[in-house]
């Protein structure tokens, strides 16, 4: 079976902050409200994507990846909208492949984000 | 002006919240459809930036039902998705959507997207305003009920059969349609310079109370006139004018307030011509019953060349099942007996 692998470069931001910066019109505090409000919501969507993938729920995880792409794309955090789109693309495909790889570009893109994120929403 | 922001995703609705806020707008954030459609029920929200995907009521779905359903005025909806792809802007716009915009949304193209928005609602607001100044002119005399409706679609139904014709293609196209269609409704706006003594008469008019009566043209033409002057690129207010002024001359001349002929007299005004007297000739009035359509075709036929343009008449025969179609829609309600009988036997 083939595996498939989101074709993010590790290169990618984990957040592109002058982006979000600038969809907030300048606006630190809605910023770092908004990030946290994805991070804290983050972990529940990754489990969620975790069950789709493990029970082959294609259409479930047609929503789940979605709904990611979408929120990551709004706070710039790139590569993880990139993995998500990737896997929400797997998910409408109704491809026969192993989405193992893709599950773990996505997973490596969630760590980067948990990683680097504490550096732009803790004062200082 | 308010704007109501529909996302089910906190993050995308404060982020477009706080970009509306910025650039003057006051926001509302509906978490869903069926919320938003509760806002807009209320009439305060012209404007909405929706998301396509949600649970349960989708962005789309919404659009159909605020298009399904009469509100206080027209509702500007952008919907906001991450979707691609002409076929899902084209399902979109069909949807009754009028623009899109893409996530992640970019607040410069907000900006201009709602600007866009603001403008068509303007254009809105301007249509209703002429029309209500219109309906103003004509409410003191109670008996023309809803003529103005009628007269405004019997001209665009002659426009638009002329606009098929080789010799009028370059003359009457599109905007000449829809500005027809918006000006024709102030054809009689000088009446309200008419005394009441003269203009609700019940009676016929004496000749000094008609020529005084013949002035409502000059009166209306000279001061659309002096308005289109100090804005000459609202071309509508030129026809506007032309129509005031034009509406009672006749081909032949014999006409008023100038007595001009043949192309002397500009389109519209013979269009409102034919218009106007087709509607007088089949409504009610105090000195005379409502005729039915074929007697009023009879006379329009009989008047052609001398009264009426032939191109005009000719456009109305070619589209006479629209102008019944319109008269049936804009019946009024005190002369429904007297044309309902007429109409059926036509039809």
């Amino acid at each position: 079976m083939t595996t498939l692998t989101a074709e993010t470069s590790r290169s990618t931001q984990v957040l592109n902050m002058q982006q979000l910066l600038d969809r907030c019109m300048g606006n630190l505090e809605l910023a770092e409200r908004c990030l946290v409000r994805f991070e804290q919501k983050l972990q529940a969507d990754v489990d969620s994507v975790q069950q789709c993938v493990d029970s082959d729920d294609r259409a479930e995880l047609v929503q789940v990846a979605h709904r990611v792409k979408g929120s990551a794309a709004t706070v710039a955090a790139e590569g993880l909208a990139e993995t998500a789109a990737a896997l929400e693309a797997y998910a409408r495909s109704g491809d026969a492949a192993d989405p193992s790889g893709l599950m773990s570009d996505f997973l490596g893109e969630v760590q980067r984000f948990f990683d680097g994120v504490p550096r732009f929403t803790q004062p200082g | 002006m308010r704007v109501l922001v529909v996302d089910d995703d906190w993050i995308t609705a404060q982020m477009l919240a706080s970009a509306v806020e910025t650039f003057g707008y006051e926001a509302t954030v509906a978490e869903n459809g069926e919320e938003a459609f509760e806002y807009i029920r209320t009439g305060d929200f012209r404007l909405v930036v929706t998301d396509w995907e949600m649970p349960g009521m989708s962005g789309i779905d919404l659009c159909r039902k605020i298009r399904s359903r009469p509100t206080g005025g027209y509702v500007y909806v952008i919907v906001l998705t991450s979707l691609s792809g002409v076929e899902n802007v084209v399902r979109g716009l069909e949807a009754g959507a009028d623009d899109y915009l893409t996530k992640p949304f970019q607040p410069e193209e907000l900006s201009v997207r709602l600007k866009v928005g603001e403008r068509i609602l303007s254009l809105e607001s301007r249509d209703m305003m002429i029309f209500a100044l219109a309906k103003l002119a004509e409410s003191r005399d109670e008996e023309t009920g809803a003529h103005l409706e009628r007269m405004r679609e019997y001209c665009r139904i002659l426009a638009e059969e002329l606009s098929t014709r080789p010799e009028y293609r370059d003359i009457v196209d599109g905007e000449y349609v829809a500005q027809l269609y918006l000006t024709s409704p102030l054809h009689d706006i000088g009446k309200v310079g008419v005394p009441d003594r003269i203009l609700l008469k019940p009676g016929r008019l004496t000749p000094e109370e008609f020529e005084v009566m013949k002035q409502h043209t000059i009166l209306g033409g000279e001061t659309l006139d002096a308005v289109a002057q100090n804005h000459p690129e609202a071309t509508f207010l030129q026809m506007a004018r032309d129509i005031a002024l034009s509406h009672h001359e006749r081909l032949d001349g014999s006409g008023y307030p100038y007595g001009l002929r043949g192309e002397d007299i500009p389109l519209c005004g013979r269009i409102a011509a034919l218009a106007d007297v087709y509607d007088a000739l089949t409504s009610k009035r105090v000195y005379k019953d409502a005729f039915g359509h074929e007697t009023a075709r009879d006379i329009l036929i009989g008047d052609s060349g001398t009264h009426f343009d032939p191109d005009i008449v000719d456009a109305f025969l070619c589209r006479e099942e629209r102008f019944l179609e319109a008269k049936r829609q804009y019946q009024n309600d005190e002369s429904e007996t007297t044309l309902a009988a007429p109409l059926l036997a036509t039809v």
